[in-house]
């Protein structure tokens, strides 16, 4: 490894809530279904996909690795810990940027129906390495204490944004 | 204490009382803040006062947006798929299948 690098850890936490106006069986195959995840879960074409694949059962896989357009190579690296039918979907993941590690996230999935509705709280708790993807950070040198703001923030403003 | 100093200017004394710190560390992590731009400190006698620098706390705000934005635009994509007609998901008395596939 580079010895330039300085070395850092920011701990982040966010919740985002969003209500789909279908039934949680919907929604939950779209988050379980190789061929209906692959219509969302992925960002458009200016990626350029290398390795895929996808395997919903706890201790499956999920790996995606590829090329942005005129930008970095990217790898997503996800591992799934817990799953109960129509509720709850409980995975790790890792990113790495042109080889370069830059986070380890746990994200917590809970499908609630409401009506003929689902409500979707999804959280994800994370550590982000060497301010790699923290600018501010990093020009500042307050990365870590930026980030402890950051995750106070986040936990006192979700309920202001999204309710 | 920054969730404190966001109503207003506050003394040390103040932003101790609701922590069990010696005065000393309090007056250490107000350094610490004071120093990251975060707050800014006037004196006036023997009172030491501290408040916000307005903005200060956007670069964590828009850190931690940067965080979110992609699940959040991971769960939208979701949303226009599951609105599109025809999208409703499969019969729902077996469920769908969820087993492993490898592609």
């Amino acid at each position: 490894m580079d010895d330039t690098i300085e070395r850092s850890q920011t701990h982040a936490t966010f919740v985002i809530e969003r209500t789909y106006p279908v039934p949680v069986e919907a929604v939950w195959h779209a988050l379980s279904d190789n061929d209906a995840r692959d219509q969302w879960f992925t960002a458009g074409s200016a990626f350029e996909i290398r390795e895929k694949s996808h395997e919903f059962r706890v201790g499956g896989h999920g790996i995606e690795e590829g090329q942005w357009h005129g930008g970095p190579q990217s790898r997503f690296y996800s591992t799934y810990t817990d799953i109960v039918h129509l509720r709850r979907i409980v995975f790790t993941y890792d990113m790495w940027a042109d080889g370069q590690h830059l986070s380890t996230s746990l994200t917590t999935i809970a499908l609630e129906p409401d009506g003929g509705q689902t409500h979707l709280t999804y959280t994800e708790q994370s550590v982000h390495f060497d301010g790699l993807d923290s600018v501010e950070g990093r020009e500042e040198g307050t990365g870590g204490l930026l980030g402890q703001l950051g995750s106070y923030l986040a936990a006192a403003g979700h309920q202001r944004q999204h309710s | 204490m920054v969730e404190r100093l966001s109503r207003s200017p506050a003394s040390v004394s103040e932003l101790a009382r609701p922590f069990e710190m010696a005065l000393p560390t309090v007056v250490q992590h107000l350094g610490v803040l004071e120093k990251a731009g975060i707050v800014t400190s006037a004196k006036a006698g023997r009172v030491r006062t501290y408040q916000l620098i307005p903005g200060a706390l956007d670069p964590a705000a828009d850190w931690i947006g940067q965080q979110r934005l992609p699940a959040e635009r991971r769960l939208d994509r979701l949303g226009t798929f599951l609105n599109r007609p025809g999208t409703t998901g499969p019969s729902t008395t077996t469920g769908p299948s969820t087993t492993t596939t490898e592609e």
